[in-house]
């Protein structure tokens, strides 16, 4: 009995020409968007490779012995990521000068897999399912179901299974055709992990489809008619797909308020005029005093063009070397340079001091915003998408918790680097006691990054919870569902 | 066959659609409900096949209770109802097979489609025909043929022959004939006097959800039913 309800609705469904018209688009739009984003992809890689390439020329011929100037040029370089094919994942900085060529797609939302998901699959489920019980009661056909041995639970499982059925079916299709160009595009090298994770991105897609499938069908076991229906299912569209996520960080924002940006980086440089001005205030009186104490001697020196904030840190070699030279000929003008040395240390300390302030806040931001941030995401999983969201994105390396990964992953990085950078210099100063900072430096055997995805058991660890918040819709749409159609009025 | 006992229904908005209705129909018998709009004829058949629940009293078919074991009860009854409706984009057989399905009917061959077709008068190419192109009298027949398909002994009509044009009325009360014939219990729901008096063994008449009198075919055989309809209506509005 359940069969035939299955194969009914499903029938039905398909003789629709809704399902025509979800077919064609789903296909037509993954295909486009697969074969776009492909072509993104290579270009990516193209990229990358092109960085990889040019930075290993420049630190091959140009890496000189400066620790900073050197781990500063030796920077990681990310790959695209393997589901950039799919989805688009949240631009890096790097990224962001493409938008300096071609500014719309800031202005429009991105064509890609989760859009396909989110929007059209969800649309089509609803104008798949509103009129699965108001629809037949107008037209008068439930009453002859009804009037059967039958009972009204198998009546809406099976037209929850044959609707899901006929609905998937679209969205398997056009995602096979994807797949198909993937497998054959020579450029594109899934490894069998990239194909797990595949496979459980299209079940979340099918447990979020079907989610909104039984919202259609819930509020269709509410309403007298197709019309009332399909009004009530567009309101709840908007409410859970575009409304609850982008007003979770608004609400989010006035629960937990933190300084903007702009606001932070304003402060942040009056911290910094400060710190040089009270640096600079301190080297005035000390120059003050100094002049007074050693006369002809201190502007002899002031010659050499040394003072001021950063004393002989910044100082070019030459002069550096001119004025260890007078100090090792003269005690008195030694005694004067380490005095004024002193005086300089104090003055950067006072500096350093200042700024730290300028640090804290910065800290203090970034802690405030992660609070600020993990309340929105939390707030935002009362709505689907945004839990389908999180899975997705996670799940294919393209969200936050990517971006999160991707710095732990740096920070590994760059502490190996660093003591790399720190043994090379050693080890070449111990070969050359003249070398120096100006020095080239073989780095050619240093350690690269090599970007390796997360684990899919970390990932599906992260990705459970929000899978099992679109479960639990799936659940209670489904119950509410039940409960309404038990007391349906067929007549 | 079918049982109905102190029948009542009181409506939320507390219209009482049945008062305390008592009959029976037994097999091979034809029992047509006279009334008024509002009168309680469909409430009747709406109670019988469990889409509301009754506020007091039982109704019965092959002596299951309706409201209690409506899935027992609806095991042995089929539904006619004044528009038929069917799945539009379905052809006849698919609407046919999937009615049957339901009722228990699987395995049926074309034959058996044929045959059916052939009584309830639809030429066998209809059953190739999408739904969406039947006219009304030919998707009354297929409603008909649904109900033969499951062969029960009880059929429910609600107003059956309403929009019918007089050939199609005509053919659908020589169907209705046969049905009696072969032991099928009938209850019937109509306005049409005219017609419930050619066909009907027994008529119910009801106002504002009482059973006002119960006429054999004896006693309107030879009179004008739609006398003994105003008389016992007037009857009734007095008492």
């Amino acid at each position: 009995m359940l069969r035939t309800i299955i194969a009914r609705e499903f029938l039905n469904n398909i003789l629709n020409l809704r399902f025509m018209i979800g077919l064609v688009l789903c296909i037509i739009v993954t295909v486009a968007c697969i074969m776009i984003l492909a072509h993104d992809y290579r270009q990516e890689m193209k990229d990358y490779n092109a960085r990889l390439n040019l930075q290993d020329e420049i630190l091959d011929n140009y890496a000189k012995a400066n620790r900073h100037r050197l781990i500063g040029m030796i920077r990681p370089q990310k790959p695209p990521e393997r589901f950039r094919l799919l989805i688009i994942g949240i631009p890096g900085n790097e990224d962001l000068g493409f938008f300096d060529y071609n500014p719309l797609p800031i202005l429009f939302p991105p064509l890609d897999f989760l859009f396909i998901v989110t929007i059209i699959m969800s649309l089509l489920a609803i104008l798949f399912s509103h009129d699965a019980i108001a629809g037949e009661r107008q037209s008068g056909t439930l009453r002859l179901v009804i009037s059967n041995s039958i009972s009204r639970t198998k009546i809406l499982f099976g037209k929850f299974i044959g609707g899901t059925i006929s609905l998937v079916i679209p969205f398997i299709l056009a995602l096979l055709v994807g797949v198909l160009y993937v497998s054959i595009n020579p450029a594109i090298q899934w490894d069998s992990s990239a194909w797990v994770e595949l496979a459980l991105l299209t079940a979340a897609s099918i447990t979020f489809i079907t989610l909104f499938y039984l919202l259609g069908l819930m509020v269709s076991t509410f309403s007298k008619s197709s019309a009332i229906s399909i009004l009530n299912c567009l309101f709840l569209w908007v409410l859970l797909i575009l409304v609850i996520p982008n007003v979770c960080p608004y609400i989010s924002a006035q629960l937990c308020r933190i300084p903007s940006i702009k606001q932070t980086k304003r402060r942040d440089l009056e911290i910094e005029i400060h710190s040089l001005k009270v640096a600079r205030e301190y080297m005035k009186e000390s120059i003050k005093k100094f002049k007074l104490k050693y006369g002809t001697l201190f502007s002899e020196f002031e010659s050499m063009e040394f003072g001021g904030v950063g004393f002989l840190i910044d100082a070019k070699p030459k002069h550096r070397k001119a004025a260890r030279q007078r100090a090792d000929a003269d005690p008195e003008f030694k005694a004067m340079m380490d005095a004024f040395r002193e005086e300089g240390k104090k003055a950067q300390k006072e500096l350093i001091r200042i700024r730290e302030e300028s640090d804290m806040l910065w800290y203090d931001l970034k802690i405030k915003a992660a609070v600020q941030t993990k309340l929105a995401k939390n707030l935002a999983c009362i709505s689907p998408f945004a839990n389908f969201v999180y899975v997705a994105r996670d799940l294919t390396g393209t969200g936050l918790r990517s971006l999160e990964y991707l710095e732990q992953t740096k920070d590994e990085y760059e502490r190996q680097l660093r003591s790399y950078v720190d043994k090379k210099i050693d080890d070449a100063r111990e070969k050359d006691p003249a070398f120096e900072e100006e020095s080239l430096l073989d780095v050619s055997d240093r350690p690269r990054f090599v970007f390796k995805e997360e684990a899919l058991k970390d990932k599906l660890g992260e990705v459970l919870p929000y899978w099992g918040i679109l479960v639990l819709f799936n659940v209670v749409f489904f119950a509410a569902a039940f409960a309404g159609f038990m007391r349906y009025d067929v007549r | 066959m079918i049982e109905i006992n102190e029948l009542t229904k009181r409506y939320e908005d507390g219209v009482l659609a049945l008062d305390h209705v008592t009959y029976k129909v037994e097999q091979g018998e034809i029992f047509c409900l006279l009334g008024a709009n509002g009168a309680g004829k469909t409430t009747t058949i709406n109670i019988l096949l469990d889409f509301i629940p009754p506020t007091s009293g039982h109704a019965f078919i092959n002596g299951h209770d309706c409201n209690k074991f409506p899935l027992e009860a609806k095991k042995y009854v089929s539904y006619v109802s004044e528009n038929v409706q069917l799945y539009g984009m379905f052809m006849a057989r698919q609407n046919l097979a999937f009615f049957a399905e339901l009722a228990g009917k699987t395995g049926l061959k074309k034959k058996d489609y044929d045959d059916v077709m052939r009584t309830v008068g639809l030429p066998e190419k209809a059953l190739r025909m999408r739904l969406k192109n039947f006219s009304k009298g030919m998707r009354q027949k297929l409603g008909i043929a649904i109900a033969l398909l499951k062969d029960p002994p009880a059929i429910l009509m609600d107003e059956p022959t309403s929009g019918l044009d007089p050939t199609s009325a005509h053919e659908f009360l020589a169907q209705l004939q046969r049905l009696r014939e072969q032991g099928k219990a009938i209850l019937m729901t109509t306005h049409d006097i005219f017609r419930a008096k050619l066909i009907a063994d027994r008529v119910g008449i009801m106002k504002q959800g009482r059973l006002v009198a119960i006429r054999k075919k004896q006693e309107f055989k030879h009179a004008d039913l739609e006398e003994i309809y105003m008389h016992e209506m007037q009857m009734a509005e007095s008492a």
